[in-house]
């Protein structure tokens, strides 16, 4: 089952003759051509050789389907095969398809069984499994964990994983003991010592389940099974740990030891684990009246909207849910989902010498792509490396992963829950608690850390005194402030760019469902006045947050401006508040507001990014473009210039580039701004409209650089696979690319790319940017 | 099992030692001993009572409950028969939480949010306040709104369908319904999106019409 594969990288350069300027692309200074490495792509791996698949053309009784098998065999002279029993609740019914096992002739069983009139096709067995990120520590070697295994594309994963260390040595330093307990680095002890111990408090622990006599565990007031596996206990350790950070009461301590645990099972032990599932096991959490949630668990599929809309439902039902950002760093553009959602505490990980840790995932969120901006997250870090907690053998262990500062977050709200009023725990007030107290490292841009580090002290007495109230998160936009506010504070604004988009979240603790009323940009004088703000926002504040976009152009009159504007925008909210009140509750927010300007740069300096082309999180199957990451063979990474393409977006700004970002389609745009026009990666189709103005823009100068990923039609067929998450085929839409939709937009130039593929492996900037360098300057 | 086990320990043992006396005598003497009657009962006594034992533990695994529960259960108790009496300020209700804009208390009375009042019930004298309300349900008993659904499932005419639901799902042993102790609460759970509601685990049967109360899921909207 060789196949021979191919991974392209094409790069395309369409420089227009009549060039402005005379600096052109001058990159390769700096710049080392690296060659492009082969890529070795073994597919067959996971193809079980001796099953096939026979698909049926209807739905047929086992021994109408047998005969069939028998008949085309019997033609050919083969008798060495057997039929693979399916001993499940669905072998009574009628089905369109069987596991065939051929021990030999194999090409010509299959061609035998392919003639028959009855057979839709047959396709080799795969075996297809799936892995959680939660790797032996031995398997962990310098550069990080390797997956193993072919993780489906929609699931979710656990997110923990054990590394050695973390981030390698970059220069010598100061080796800090390592606390014996985690509690005690939050302090927990403090509030211990007040009598607050969580007290009263409903945890649920949405996991691997949990032994009963566990000896670190006191009240364990329920476990239920979610799977159908018939059993309750934790065969991983995964679900221990998790229970231990929040509620161990033995050796390695947890945050809240009088807590009232509900266990809830929802992976087997092979780590799978279903949408449908979830959906019951939230149903009854919510029934059970659960305080807080704690989901070490993540996937990249925010549209799955029966979970997101659950998720929802959870919140608006006063659940605190506190969610693993995920293991995928240090990666922008990688968030998984619920973490990523307004109303879900979202916690990455650092280590205890408070620097990120490198798995933790990071970058804006990718919902919001093309024509919006991603908004901040996570909302809070805390220590997610090397934490020692209950082991399920009954001792104690030491892990690592945002599976872990995930229910560090949630052990620390139980706690404080216990030592506050009921009435100020809902999940926007604790939200606001833990953001508005967090303390922020130095460093780590807001796209990192979100608002900081967890401080459990200052939070549990800022919960104590709480005010209904709503905030803003980030709580100002700066849009010069370096690290914190990157990537705003790299590239100043000027008249003329396409808006820059800062997307604010609103935490509503004034009542499960608000609305913004009213935003108003106030301008500061002298200069505020030559900044427009204009506003978007979310219709309906529910549950306890929405969004808020503001995109920032300067106008005409600041075309040779050179300085800083200010300004501040106020936000009204209304809300209902508490049962029983008839009056709306009214609250107005101030978002201080501060940027850089600066005369338009030269066009050939102006690049324009074509998002509008890019997909978000696909609906349909998209390949990734790196062929070699068999765990995860769908892309799921929205390309931002922010995001996955940052090093790219960095360099561009170092050569002294202005790279604006194009959200709309190619006609809304005024294309003889620009020197550039880059398509990177395009998944999307161009319109006939499109393609007339490109050929226009690029007549009147316009430069294209056309960047694209592998393609091949042989291989398109061969990566299709089946899903069991949900339960059918994923076929290809495109390949890393979509080539046949740029030749469509490039064939008005008599530029045909498919038969001028060379081998490459990854987008590696260097290289391509060499050859920008060298395609425009053969040109020019 | 134990049979078997014991000659290939045997046979390897010859084999290392093959042709050397001592062995042999030793492997003559332990073939002696093993075929004596005693020893022979007491290997198949021993091997019928384990295969008893693990048969009968299999059998009670089966019907185990594999859910643990300690907080105690309620009986389910029908309250539409026991209606709300009296003066509106001397109950209190429970209400729906969760709404937008709407919410549905446990008399079935939908109203916007403004129209709660202090004990949690619906002002049934405001204007938009309604007692069961089937606005936005179809005949299959799915509605769009989630109120709506919740509403329409307190109307006492739909109580034959509910004991139908209800026998069902304790039929099934669902530990999310051994738990509901009245018809609110049913109402409540079952018009929430479940594991019925999901096509391909990722989308909704019905992307409209999602919230049922009846004993079948929504109508799928695309063909499987």
């Amino acid at each position: 089952m060789g196949f021979t594969h191919y991974s392209f990288l094409l790069i395309v350069v369409f420089g227009a003759l009549v060039y402005a300027g005379t600096e052109g692309f001058d990159l390769d200074g700096s710049c080392n051509a690296t060659d492009s490495a082969r890529v070795e792509y073994e597919y067959n791996t996971d193809v079980v050789s001796s099953e096939h698949i026979i698909t049926f053309k209807g739905y047929f009784p086992r021994s109408t389907r047998k005969k069939y098998v028998t008949a085309a065999l019997k033609n050919a002279g083969i008798s060495n095969w057997t039929i693979l029993q399916r001993n499940n609740p669905a072998k009574e019914f009628p089905s369109d398809f069987d596991v065939i096992i051929l021990k030999d002739e194999l090409t010509r069983a299959l061609d035998a069984l392919r003639d028959h009139p009855a057979v839709r096709r047959v396709t080799a067995q795969r075996q297809v499994q799936r892995t959680l990120k939660y790797v032996q520590e031995d398997n962990c070697g310098r550069t990080g964990c390797v997956y193993t295994g072919w993780r489906n594309h929609r699931a979710r994963d656990l997110n923990s994983l054990r590394r050695p260390r973390e981030n390698g040595f970059t220069s010598r330093k100061l080796l800090r003991t390592v606390p014996r307990q985690i509690t005690s680095v939050l302090k927990a002890d403090l509030l211990w010592s007040l009598g607050v111990t969580g007290e009263g408090v409903r945890v649920a622990v949405f996991d691997t389940g949990l032994a009963r006599n566990h000896p670190h565990f006191g009240r364990i007031r329920e476990r239920t099974d979610w799977t159908g596996e018939n059993t309750l206990d934790d065969a991983l350790g995964h679900g221990t740990f998790v229970a231990g950070v929040i509620a161990s009461r033995a050796e390695c301590l947890g945050f809240a030891p009088d807590a009232d645990l509900h266990i809830f099972r929802i992976f087997t032990d092979n780590q799978v684990s279903y949408t449908s599932w979830f959906l019951d096991a939230f149903n009854y959490a919510i029934m059970r009246k659960i305080d807080v949630l704690n989901l070490s668990i993540g996937g990249p599929d925010f549209m799955d909207h029966p979970f997101v809309d659950k998720v929802w439902e959870l919140s608006a039902n006063k659940v605190i849910i506190v969610s693993a950002i995920g293991n995928d760093g240090p990666l922008y553009g990688t968030l998984n989902n619920p973490a990523d959602q307004m109303d879900v505490i979202g916690v990455g990980g650092i280590g205890f010498d408070d620097r990120i840790a490198k798995f933790s995932s990071r970058g804006m969120t990718t919902w919001e792509l093309p024509s919006g901006y991603g908004r901040m997250k996570p909302d809070i870090v805390t220590y997610g490396s090397g934490v020692r907690g209950s082991s399920v053998t009954g001792g104690c262990r030491s892990l690592s992963g945002t599976s872990v500062a995930s229910p560090v977050v949630a052990g620390a709200i139980a706690l404080l829950a216990s030592g506050v009023p009921r009435q100020h725990l809902t999940p926007a007030a604790v939200k606001q608690a833990l953001c508005i107290t967090a303390r922020r490292l130095a460093g780590p841009n807001m796209f990192e850390q979100g608002h900081g580090k967890l401080d459990l002290i200052s939070a549990y007495q800022f919960l104590r005194e709480y005010e209904p109230q709503a905030s803003l998160s980030p709580p100002y936009i700066d849009l010069t402030e370096c690290q914190y506010m990157w990537p705003y504070c790299t590239q100043p604004l000027y008249y003329s760019a396409q808006p820059t988009i800062a997307n604010v979240t609103v935490i509503n603790g004034l009542g499960v469902s608000g609305q913004v009323k009213d935003v108003v940009w106030h301008p500061h004088l002298p200069n505020g006045v030559l900044l427009s703000v204009s506003m978007e926002y979310s219709e309906y504040l529910w549950p306890w947050s929405g969004w808020l976009a503001l995109s920032f152009t300067v106008l005409e009159k600041g075309v040779d401006f050179d300085g800083v504007v200010e300004g501040h925008v106020n936000v009204t909210i209304e809300s209902h508040g508490e049962v029983g009140e008839k009056t709306m509750r009214n609250t107005t927010l101030m978002l201080p507001i501060r940027a850089r300007v600066i005369p338009v740069p030269v066009r050939s300096r102006r690049l324009l990014w074509d998002q509008f082309h890019s997909l978000r999180y696909p609906g349909g199957y998209f390949p990734r473009d790196d062929l070699r990451a068999k765990h995860d063979p769908l892309d799921w990474h929205a390309d931002h210039v922010h995001t996955n393409f940052r090093d790219m977006y960095r360099r561009l700004r170092e050569h002294g580039f202005y790279l604006e970002v194009m959200g709309t389609p190619l006609t809304c745009v005024d294309t003889s701004l620009y020197g550039a026009l880059l398509l990177v990666d395009p998944e999307d189709e161009y319109f006939p409209e499109e393609m007339a103005a490109l050929k226009k823009a690029v007549d009147s100068g316009l430069s294209l650089v056309v960047f694209a990923d592998w393609y091949n039609a042989s291989l398109l067929r061969h990566v299709k696979f089946y899903d069991e998450n949900t339960r059918q085929w994923w076929i290809p839409e495109t390949g890393g690319a979509n080539v046949p939709a740029l030749n469509d937009l490039l064939s008005m130039y008599q530029v045909n790319t498919a038969a001028s593929a060379s081998e490459s492996h990854e987008r590696d900037i260097d290289a391509a940017m060499f050859s920008i360098a060298r395609f425009t300057k053969l040109i020019l | 099992m134990l049979i078997c086990g014991s000659y290939t320990y045997i046979n390897l043992c010859f084999v290392l030692l093959n042709g050397t006396l001592r062995c042999k005598m030793w492997y003559a003497a332990l073939i002696r001993f093993i075929r004596r009657r005693l020893v022979l009962g007491i290997i198949f006594a021993s091997s019928l009572t384990y295969c008893i034992v693990s048969f009968l533990r299999e059998g009670n695994s089966r019907n185990m409950m594999y859910q643990e529960i300690l907080i105690e259960r309620k009986p389910f108790v029908w309250r539409s028969l026991q209606e709300h009496k009296g003066a509106n300020d001397s109950i209190t209700c429970r209400n729906s939480v969760q709404g937008k804009l709407l919410l549905v208390d446990d008399r079935g009375y939908i109203c916007q949010r403004t129209d709660v009042m202090k004990n949690g019930c619906c002002d049934p004298l405001s204007d938009y306040s309604q007692r069961y309300n089937c606005e936005s349900c179809q005949d299959n008993h799915c509605c769009v709104v989630y109120e709506h659904c919740v509403s329409c499932c307190l109307e006492p005419s739909k109580r034959d369908l509910l004991e139908l639901v209800l026998s069902k799902l304790s039929a099934e042993e669902n530990v999310l319904f051994r738990t509901l102790t009245d018809d609110y609460e049913l109402c409540l759970t079952k018009c929430r999106t479940s594991s019925h509601s999901v096509l391909h685990e990722n989308s909704y049967k019905d992307p409209t019409h999602k919230h049922c109360f009846g004993h079948e899921p929504p109508r799928s909207r695309t063909p499987d």
